[in-house]
């Protein structure tokens, strides 16, 4: 379209494309939950569970029909805790990279040093004041946030979605520092 | 009135639509909260099934219920329908253009030199005017 060509123009080398579609991925054992969120804003959420003994092709095909309706322009996927995690989200890693590499979908990892050093910004320590940050600054979102869990309770299936946008926050944030620093490289030369 | 005919001249209209999704039904209902089924309700379906084909673009919505759609999220049809309303635009200047360009071989070879000619090709220049002004605006 004419107005996106003008602001490729506009930008001079650095071209920046009109609608950015992020797609964050939270891995679990038998399931993953996912945020869409273009230019800042939430398209969809969701929790996919299969459980099937087939699970990694049963999930891999539901990332990919997602992957196919909303086109992203990267994967953000957040790593697990420990390298002792379950044999199953290697699995279902591993079969996420081979969707996103057949869509040719950039995957960015996110690590959870990383997502705590960024969430100490925000003075969010534990998983629940993390999700109440990431339900602030995304308020889309508010109204899935799962109540805190007692010690005796599992985790509420919605709280995984809430993991998928934390690693989004931090990449969201992360490129638009590298944005800043290009655009005023620019602005020296 | 535009009249999008079937067939094969306006199958090009769904394309250049890479950069916005067909349409926003699916993100607006998430906001909401509301189900397929209850939206499809509001429509006035007996199930999801349509609300569903609308939100994959498996099925484009008839003219009243996409003026339900946008009157149920309170959203104009062009947020709505963002990259249908990209495609059919880039086509519809397409055309404008290939018209203009009709007529004036027209008025140059003087086979048309008529008033109302010379206003239809003043309309296309005024059009693209109004056009250029409103994007340097943005």
């Amino acid at each position: 379209m004419a107005l996106s060509s003008m602001n490729d123009r506009d930008h001079g080398n650095l071209i920046l494309p009109s609608t950015t579609r992020l797609l964050g991925v939270s891995v679990h054992p038998r399931s993953f939950g996912f945020v869409i969120i273009e230019n800042g804003s939430v398209l969809d959420t969701g929790v996919r569970t299969c459980w099937t003994p087939e699970f990694e092709d049963c999930l891999g095909s539901r990332l990919q029909r997602i992957v196919q309706a909303y086109k992203p322009s990267a994967l953000i996927l957040r790593e697990s805790e420990s390298n002792n995690s379950a044999p199953q989200k290697k699995v279902l890693v591993h079969a996420i990279n081979r969707v996103a590499s057949q869509h040719n979908v950039t995957t960015f990892r996110i690590s959870q040093p990383r997502l705590r050093r960024y969430f100490l910004g925000y003075d969010s320590t534990t998983k629940h004041e993390i999700a109440s940050t990431v339900a602030r600054l995304l308020p889309e979102l508010a109204w899935q946030l799962p109540r805190k869990r007692k010690p005796w309770e599992s985790e509420h299936y919605r709280a995984s979605i809430f993991d998928a946008a934390a690693g989004l926050v931090v990449h969201a944030s992360v490129t638009e520092n590298e944005t800043k620093d290009n655009l005023a490289e620019l602005h020296e030369s | 009135m535009l009249r999008l005919r079937k067939g094969r001249r306006n199958q090009n209209l769904f394309i250049n639509m890479e950069n916005r999704l067909p349409n926003y039904i699916r993100a607006e209902r998430r906001k909401t909260g509301l189900s397929q089924r209850e939206i499809g309700l509001i429509l006035g379906y007996v199930n999801e099934k349509s609300v569903s084909k609308h939100e994959l673009h498996s099925s484009m919505p008839p003219l009243l219920i996409a003026i339900a759609y946008s009157v149920i999220f309170e959203k104009s049809a062009a947020h709505l329908f963002a990259g249908l309303q990209d495609g059919v635009a880039s086509v519809v200047e397409k055309r404008i253009d290939d018209l203009e360009n009709h007529l004036l071989a027209q008025w140059d070879d003087g086979k048309d030199r008529s008033a109302a000619t010379r206003h239809k090709l003043e309309w296309i220049k005024g059009r693209r005017r109004s056009e250029s002004g409103e994007q340097s605006g943005r």
